[in-house]
């Protein structure tokens, strides 16, 4: 992912090409997340308020309501059920004004006065207040009260109601006002949560351009943690200490192998200094040939040092902060001109075919001996078939190398034993050869972030290397130790 | 006069071989074998050229390099090291090295080097653009080569192949030198493309009835000048 200094959720959006679907990754389910609590805690809220306004509103109908029941039962105190059914028939006479609901009925629920026609079905005797469906006398449908009702020690039922005509009318204002908050609340909700989702994002993007630094070569960068100690600073605190890990192992590293290449390389060149000075000392002529082959072998051993190394190197990504700028159509033409002689000896033909301007950042000396073993195995076992083929083009943001010959080729199950160390293929041992060069091609791959792929030229192989061109400033020496 | 190498190698088998090549070639040598001796016998600069072996005891053949160059000693400077590898070579040129050979590599190789060395040290610096070696002249500007008055047909390489021989005239200039120079490879692709490229620039140069001015050293490498001409020391 290019780094740089672009708006972090812009990028993961413009990078989300081709990858899951956006709502399974993990963006989108954290903001979904917070979302849901977001509205998961709203939803609550808003209830407890319906409720408790409706609560409320229905202790402001009870009070006068209880205030008339209290004298009511004042009057039954003082007369008994005579002087209560005159006050039920006075107070249903001005029932109109205040909008009360008022029965009395004896113990077989038979009508004593007010002006309901008869005890409500479904309405129990005593019950507290509870809002009630009720139609009194001079109604045309049934309205909602608010209602209670009394059992009399005469065993007379007393019911009392008062009409919750404002109730339907601020409910209904109430449930509007709590909908357009949750309405509300989703908007606010959603841009709280990219903003989370943002802030997230950013501090990640921070950590993973530390990564990516790092994975450039620039061993030394390392997270600014802040001491805060939360998860984040935990993270980037943690980070840091692998990193410090990673350095001193690629320290080690790089120490192991200069060490083992001065310590094997040492007594090989005393060997070889040896041979110098016994040729020197002129030996007979039968012994001549001998020496010679002596030499040969120190020299294939050392090149497969050379090799070994060369490789052990890239996979480990050492050399990253040496990348230098080269022109990769002008290296293939270079090698091509170089191995155009020992081609033409073997009666086979370079074609060479080259885009111009294929600028890149890179190790040149080591695409430089990558190619040059992929056309040194092209001349070794790609020869009979017809001409080799060099080409390098431009591919997106990679520089394709390819060397392609019209011989027998690899099966495609094979071509893995062919990039492994050593990996010689049988028809491969009765030449000479360290079974390196595949490996060392596949290596340079590596070291470049790129790909070293083997397919069919139908008939032959194609050997394609496939290296990014790098060209982004943040991939030029940063620092690495040098 | 003699000129003076120092060698810095603490192997005793390379510093013998290097001691016996350069006094054989001509050289004065003096040999430290560690890297605080390499340093006091630096900081003298009496010394044509220093030959330093990269990795020492106690000290790193690199930081040895870094310490005298920051002190001002600018005697050209030859690595010796087993790493090949080339970002190795960059981290040398960085410290300041003028060149760098890898181990194990043949004493005419080195020497051949020094001597390409030393000639660039004492050189002017202004920019040379006709290139003369007997009657045989390569005008840079107009890319064009001429022996005895008459043009030579030369491709773009064989051109680049001429001027590295004339600016090294009389001197030995080896393959692995040809192949960094004229086509910037550090490594020996084991092919004839040099062979191919001197026999037609022979071709072309040593026309018949010319005195032959490109000479083939046997085990070494070529150079160009009279027979005669050639530097006694190579």
């Amino acid at each position: 992912m290019p780094i740089g200094r672009t708006w972090p959720l812009a990028t993961w959006l413009r990078d989300r090409q081709g990858r899951r679907p956006i709502w399974r990754s993990t963006s989108a389910r954290f903001l979904l997340l917070h979302l849901a609590l977001a509205v998961g805690c709203t939803v609550p809220a808003l209830l407890y308020v319906y409720i408790k306004t409706d609560q409320i509103l229905l202790e402001d109908f009870q009070r006068p309501l209880e205030f008339r029941q209290s004298n009511l039962e004042k009057q039954y105190r003082i007369g008994g059920i005579d002087k209560l059914t005159l006050a039920v028939t006075s107070r249903a006479e001005r029932a109109h004004r205040d909008r009360t609901a008022i029965l009395l009925v004896d113990r077989h629920g038979r009508k004593l006065a007010g002006n309901l026609a008869a005890w409500p079905a479904g309405v129990g005797s005593p019950q507290d207040w509870t809002p009630t469906m009720l139609r009194h006398d001079r109604a045309a449908k049934s309205e909602e009260y608010l209602t209670l009702t009394t059992r009399l020690p005469t065993g007379h039922s007393l019911l009392l109601g008062g009409l919750l005509d404002n109730r339907v009318d601020m409910q209904t204002a109430l449930l509007r006002g709590l909908a357009a908050a949750f309405a509300l609340a989703i908007p606010i909700g959603l841009l709280g949560s990219v903003v989370i989702v943002h802030e997230m994002n950013r501090m990640v993007q921070a950590i993973a351009v530390v990564g990516h630094q790092v994975a450039a070569g620039d061993l030394a960068r390392r997270a600014t943690t802040d001491g805060s100690g939360d998860p984040v600073d935990r993270l980037r605190t943690t980070l840091n200490v692998m990193l410090d890990r990673l350095e001193v192992l690629v320290g080690e590293h790089r120490m192991l192998t200069d060490a083992l290449a001065h310590d094997l390389r040492s007594p090989l060149t005393r060997i070889h200094i040896q041979l110098a000075h016994a040729q020197d000392d002129a030996p007979g002529l039968d012994q001549r040939p001998r020496f010679r082959a002596i030499e040969q072998e120190v020299e294939l051993v050392l090149h497969m040092l050379e090799s070994a190394l060369e490789i052990s190197r890239a996979e480990a990504g050492i050399g990253r902060g040496a990348f230098e700028a080269f022109d990769a159509g002008e290296l293939l033409r270079g090698l091509g001109e170089i191995y155009q002689p020992l081609a033409l000896s073997r009666t086979v033909g370079i074609a060479i075919e080259c885009a111009s301007g294929l600028d890149m950042l890179g190790d040149r000396g080591l695409v430089a001996r990558a190619v040059a073993n992929l056309i040194d195995n092209a001349l070794k076992y790609g020869v009979g078939g017809g001409e080799i083929l060099l080409q390098a083009t431009a591919e997106g943001d990679a520089v394709h190398l390819v060397v392609a010959d019209r011989a027998n080729g690899i099966p495609a199950d094979r071509r893995g034993d062919a990039l492994r160390k050593f990996g010689r293929l049988d028809d491969a041992r009765s030449s000479p050869g360290s079974g390196l060069g595949l490996s060392l091609v596949s290596a340079v791959a590596s070291l470049h972030r790129g790909t070293f792929v083997l397919e069919d030229n139908h008939p032959g192989l194609r050997a394609r290397l496939i290296l990014p061109r790098n060209l982004d400033s943040s991939h030029i020496q940063q620092g690495v130790p040098s | 006069m003699q000129r003076k190498i120092l060698v810095v190698e603490d192997d005793v088998a390379t510093g013998t071989y290097l001691l016996t090549g350069l006094q054989k070639a001509g050289y004065d040598v003096e040999w430290a074998q560690d890297g605080s001796g390499g340093i006091e016998l630096a900081r003298r600069q009496d010394f044509d050229g220093i030959v330093l072996d990269r990795m020492l005891p106690g000290m790193d053949g690199l930081l040895l390099l870094q310490t005298i160059r920051a002190e001002g000693v600018n005697t050209p400077v030859i690595i010796l090291s087993a790493i090949g590898k080339t970002d190795e070579r960059v981290r040398g040129l960085r410290a300041g090295s003028d060149d760098y050979l890898i181990k194990p590599f043949e004493i005419d190789e080195l020497i051949a080097r020094l001597e390409v060395l030393q000639r660039r040290q004492g050189r002017s610096a202004t920019v040379v653009t006709r290139l003369t070696c007997e009657d045989l002249t390569l005008d840079l500007l107009a890319s064009r080569a001429e022996r005895a008055g008459q043009v030579l047909l030369l491709q773009p390489r064989a051109r680049q192949l001429l001027e590295f021989l004339m600016r090294n005239q009389g001197r030995i200039v080896t393959r692995s030198m040809i192949y960094e120079k004229v086509w910037n490879l550090d490594f020996d692709p084991g092919t004839n493309v040099i062979d191919v490229y001197v026999s037609s620039l022979r071709k072309e140069i040593d026309r018949p009835g010319l005195a032959p001015l490109l000479q083939t050293v046997r085990k070494s490498g070529y150079v160009l000048g009279l027979p005669g001409n050639v530097d006694p020391q190579m």
